[in-house]
């Protein structure tokens, strides 16, 4: 785990020094003094040796500083801790989404290999893996905003609504202060970039779950189930889905990551005030140190969750924990 | 080589990806025949136009052909996500295997990058490297590449382990075959079949991949045509002219579709147990 974080500093720390030429010039863009220049190598410490950079900058994370945005110039850090929640409470209800309908939707599949409600789940889960997330979202905005009009195209609330949250989780904290028509405006702006976010996760569980299912099926104990007369439902939901838990949350966080980077897009598309939008700006602004650090953040972010995951997992089930022993 | 062709037209999903991709493949080669040949040329005057007899799929925002557009975009970004895969599967497997053969020290040593590489979210990385290499196509095609050769590199030093343990291997040995020459002959063309088919699944997500990449700006420059960049170009005009985005919407998706059939088939092929 140590030696595996060290690069993944390295490869975070690197990604300013393979900027071609000289960063200092390729961030001051053309028309900078040679006294600008010397100024900026000076504060960004590329007159050390490249060694103690990376040691400058370790030692810097490690004291909470993630450098500072060329365009606004102020700490990224502070910025990343106002979008950070809007971003969580979007992966959140997303991640809540993709498992309130995939769970169901393998499970079903798996009933009957081959049958309408397996079909269903095969079409519509390589749809789900297929489609670009920027793509269904416009698809989305289209059909329910622009031709339907039942809810907002993009944004986080609606501009009359005044923030009185504490903790930047507005869902929670309309919900809290009993605000229900907060609630409600902020949930219509949520559904559309949550099922954009959950459809990859969606696809992939419903597979995934299917498959497990089926294998599960066919196990001998599920046999002696039938013989002794249990009804199907049960042998579904008691035997054979408790199972497939363990791998099922394996695979979440595994996957978790490729939601991390279509929040990236979604946040675009639905001008979602995250940090995924945080990230397009940067690249529209060629500002590298916000690009760096929102890197290091999503990574982070991501370890954690499979980290997590991993050990969930292994609780739940031992046959994991004994397969990893060994 | 027969039967697994064989295979894929009997399975029901690989039928249904050959036919897509082949399709598509056949439009694509064709394009300079059905279509004017200059995915370029502006003719500002009829920008935004709807389909129509002259322009099968409408015009774009510069009022170039969006049919010309498509199929020449199609070109480009397949070559990108075929190139991607190459190179990711050149790397991957070459270090996995000799990480899985040999062991030892670069084995450790590469699984430790491996592992750090994987700790990334693999479209923020791919991101991360293009915006800081400088937005191209050839920037982009290393940034995804990069992302993808540990799956590559995990896969193939899992299959040399297996294989290396094989008796046949010891019995080369044993011979005095040297170990290049079992490692090349032995251990990889006998754990090859599963990478192949992680190289079809892995076309159709660099595919979406480099779109996205070209929808943030970061892949394809314009006016050159790329799916991802045309759509990003015209998302003004979502509103007023859909088919832009409609057509080369419909194209990445069918593409990967396809590529992701031809996967599944792949896999059923290889073991029909599962």
């Amino acid at each position: 785990m140590v030696p595996v974080l060290g690069l993944v500093l390295l490869i975070v720390f690197g990604l300013t020094r393979m900027i071609p030429g000289d960063p200092a010039i390729t961030l001051l863009g053309p028309g900078a003094t040679n006294a600008q220049i010397s100024a900026l190598r000076h504060e960004l410490r590329l007159d050390r040796p490249t060694t103690l950079q990376f040691f400058d900058y370790v030692g810097g994370l490690a004291r909470g500083d993630l450098g500072t945005s060329i365009r606004t110039g102020r700490p990224v850090v502070d910025a990343l801790a106002a979008r950070l929640p809007a971003t969580i409470e979007l992966a959140m209800v997303a991640f809540v989404l993709a498992v309130t309908i995939g769970v169901p939707a393998g499970v079903m599949a798996a009933r009957r290999p081959g049958g309408v409600m397996d079909g269903a789940l095969q079409f519509f889960s390589l749809c789900g893996v297929s489609i670009p997330a920027f793509l269904l979202a416009f698809g989305l905005q289209y059909v329910f905003s622009a031709w339907l009009g039942w809810l907002p195209v993009a944004g986080r609330s609606s501009a009359f609504m005044i923030d009185d949250g504490r903790s930047g989780f507005l869902l929670i904290d309309s919900l809290l202060g009993c605000n229900f028509v907060a609630f409600t405006d902020l949930l219509g702006h949520i559904i559309l970039p949550a099922t954009v976010l959950a459809s990859f996760l969606t696809a992939m569980l419903g597979r995934f779950l299917r498959n497990v299912m089926i294998e599960t099926l066919s196990e001998d104990y599920i046999r002696t189930a039938r013989a002794k007369g249990m009804n199907e439902r049960q042998i579904l939901l008691n035997h054979a889905l408790p199972n497939a838990v363990g791998p099922a949350i394996m695979i979440l966080g595994v996957q978790f990551g490729d939601m991390l980077g279509g929040a990236i897009l979604t946040e675009t598309v639905f001008s979602w005030p995250g940090i995924g939008r945080y990230v397009f700006e940067a690249i529209r602004d060629r500002d590298y140190p916000v690009i760096q650090s929102t890197t290091l953040v999503f990574a982070i972010i991501f370890m954690t969750v499979s980290l997590g995951a991993d050990v969930l997992s292994a609780w739940i089930d031992p046959r994991l924990r004994r397969e990893r022993a060994r | 080589m027969t039967r697994f062709f064989q295979h894929m037209l009997v399975h029901r999903g690989g039928r249904a990806g050959v036919a897509i991709l082949g399709i598509m493949l056949i439009l694509m080669t064709i394009a300079p025949l059905v279509t004017s040949g200059v995915p370029d040329h502006m003719d500002v005057p009829r920008m935004l136009q709807a389909p129509s007899l002259t322009h099968p799929l409408g015009t774009d925002l510069f009022g170039r052909d969006v049919l010309t557009r498509t199929l020449y975009g199609g070109r480009h970004t397949l070559a990108i996500g075929l190139g991607v895969v190459t190179i990711a599967f050149i790397v991957g497997v070459g270090v996995g295997t000799v990480a899985g053969f040999r062991g030892g020290l670069f084995d450790a040593v590469s699984m430790r990058i491996v592992d750090a590489v994987l700790s990334f979210p693999a479209l923020v990385l791919a991101i991360a490297l293009a915006a800081a290499l400088g937005p191209g196509l050839l920037d982009a095609m290393l940034a995804i590449s990069i992302t993808m050769i540990p799956q590559f590199a995990r896969l193939s030093r899992r299959q040399a382990q297996h294989v290396s343990g094989m008796l046949y291997v010891e019995a080369a040995r044993v011979l005095g075959v040297g170990g290049l020459r079992i490692m090349v002959r032995h251990v990889l063309r006998n754990g090859i079949s599963p990478m192949l088919t992680l190289a079809s699944l892995s076309v159709g997500s660099a595919i979406l991949q480099v779109s996205s990449l070209g929808f943030l700006g970061l892949g394809a420059q314009p006016p050159s045509a790329e799916w991802g960049a045309d759509i990003a170009a015209n998302l003004d005009y979502v509103r007023v002219a859909p088919w832009v985005l409609m057509s080369a919407g419909a194209a990445i998706m069918l593409t990967v579709l396809s590529f992701n059939l031809i996967a599944d088939a792949m896999s059923d092929y290889l073991n029909p147990n599962a």
